[in-house]
């Protein structure tokens, strides 16, 4: 026992017995990114929930905003206690919290009080969702040192398709425990949360951490450490926030979510106003499709990294995605195709954004503690997360306003995009790598090195 | 040793369940939008 959690779990940084297959690692990263990626499902609840507290849609809302802003503050908190303790443990916990949020939720609805609903699915969902989120990503990194941007990608995928099977299960619940939905939420979170409780608590019983200096066969770490921002060396996370390339990658993630964002909250009326002819069921099937190209790229573009390295991906995000912007912006309106296209693509940059960034940290700052600085950067999305509605929101506002309709009320918020990306694709142009004095034990390093260069020469047969 | 074998065998029967059921949520999520996605354009 310890922490006062079960022997299991708190027994485990988990090691793996020799001859662990590696491939038993990615379902169990899998089944906690698959559980938590409800969060992008809980529009679906979200007029049930308006209807049951007889209140307006901002109120409601706020639930999905505390736990966004959560997630992105208990990654950068707990990220170095999820490297302490292993995978297992954290997910464990996550499984808790975000099981334990639905849990309180569904008091907090059957009570008639709404700040329960904040404190369970918001607060307490929240810190599961931040810890469910990083606690497979230096595992998976340290198993597929050959193919990292595959691994993470893989499991990363899993968190944007998680709505992809939240949504409809959802609406099934919301059918099947009443006549009317805003009656039915109690028993449709009960449910899921014991539905992902099971699922997640199966992620943490399977996950195994490598063996100390384990590396696949046939990998040879030389091959990968020649390009030109792999690094050798190990950055603490203490010491990771103190160097220009992390606040530089800060930037680049801000700016990629940023424009996606925007395009992703606004999509259905963005949608229905560039083309009036489309009506309220279609666009709902061109969010379906964007969630599509959202999920499909975090796993086909994070892989894609692993060939031609991180920075030239996210020059393609970057650079590639300001064009297409630009398109939109200048020529959206002459297709409905060329305009599902083009968002369709840029949906594929912003998830595969979030899925090559692990891979990113790991080329820039080692191994070590890659979790625990993922876990600070996560913050940009939280930033994000509210900057990007708000640009295009209040913009498509003040258009209106001022008597603009149609398309009109986002060429603006389209073009400052542009501008957007364009910071983020300077910002990581400027990344180059890490200084070695922000290296853990060089000195250690050099001087085992030093002590170790005789034998060597004497294995090999030199004499001084 | 004996014991890492043994749960080391159990973590893989596990993670074999795993799988299937992650993949065939994936694949309920994919199907279930692109049907609905053929639907709507569609009609």
């Amino acid at each position: 026992m310890g922490d006062g959690l079960p022997r299991g779990v708190a027994a485990a940084v988990a090691g793996a017995p020799p001859g662990y297959n590696r491939w038993w690692i990615p379902p169990a990263a899998l089944a906690v990114h698959l559980s938590i990626g409800e969060v992008y499902a809980f529009s679906v609840f979200k007029n049930p929930l308006v209807e049951h507290f007889d209140t307006k849609l901002t109120p409601i809302g706020i639930i999905f905003s505390i736990a966004i802003v959560m997630l992105g503050l208990s990654a950068a908190v707990g990220g170095r206690w999820v490297e302490r303790n292993g995978p297992r443990k954290a997910m464990f916990v996550a499984a808790v919290c975000w099981s334990g949020g639905f849990v309180v939720a569904a008091l907090g609805v059957a009570a008639d009080q709404l700040w329960l609903v904040y404190l369970g699915y918001g607060v307490l969902g929240g810190i599961g969702l931040g810890l469910g989120y990083i606690s497979p990503v230096s595992t998976l990194i340290k198993w597929f040192p050959d193919r990292p941007g595959l691994a993470t990608g893989l499991a990363i995928m899993g968190f944007g398709g998680g709505a992809l099977i939240a949504s409809p299960l959802s609406s099934k619940l919301l059918d099947v425990f009443a006549d009317q939905p805003q009656d039915a939420i109690v028993g449709a979170f009960l449910v899921l949360g014991a539905l992902y409780l099971v699922t997640m608590m199966a992620g943490a019983f399977t996950i195994r951490v490598p063996p100390e200096g384990w590396r696949p066969e046939g990998f040879d770490p030389a091959a990968v450490e020649r390009r030109t921002l792999v690094t050798t060396g190990n950055v603490n996370a203490k010491n990771a926030i103190r160097t220009p390339q992390f606040w530089l990658l800060w930037t680049v993630l801000f700016c990629n979510v940023t424009a996606g964002i925007g395009i992703l909250e606004q999509a259905s009326p963005m949608v229905q106003d560039f083309f009036p002819d489309v009506s309220a069921a279609a666009a709902a099937g061109y969010v379906g499709l964007l969630s599509l190209c959202n999920m499909s790229g975090r796993f086909v573009w994070s892989s894609t990294s692993d060939v031609i390295g991180r920075k030239p991906t996210y020059m393609i995000y970057l650079g590639v995605g300001a064009v297409l912007y630009l398109l939109v912006a200048s020529s959206g309106t002459a297709s409905i195709v060329l305009f599902v296209l083009l968002t369709g693509i840029i949906l594929s940059f912003y998830g595969g954004g979030f899925a090559t960034v692990p891979a990113y940290l790991r080329d820039l700052f080692g191994t070590l503690e890659v979790g625990a600085i993922h876990g600070r950067l996560l913050i940009a999305w939280s930033c994000a997360g509210v900057a990007g509605p708000l640009i295009v929101n209040a913009i498509a506002d003040a258009r209106k306003g001022a008597g603009a309709e149609g398309a009109d009320l986002y060429t603006l918020s389209l073009y400052i995009m542009v501008g957007v990306l364009a910071v983020g694709f300077i910002a990581n142009l400027l990344i180059r790598p890490v200084d070695r004095r922000f290296h853990e034990d060089v000195e250690p390093q050099r001087d085992r090195r030093a002590a170790a260069e005789p034998a060597m020469a004497g294995a090999r047969g030199e004499r001084g | 040793m004996s014991e890492d074998v043994q749960h080391g065998s159990s973590a893989a029967g596990r993670a074999k369940v795993l799988w299937v059921v992650v993949v065939a949520g994936l694949g309920y999520g994919v199907i279930n939008t692109v049907t609905q996605v053929v639907d709507l354009f569609s009609g």
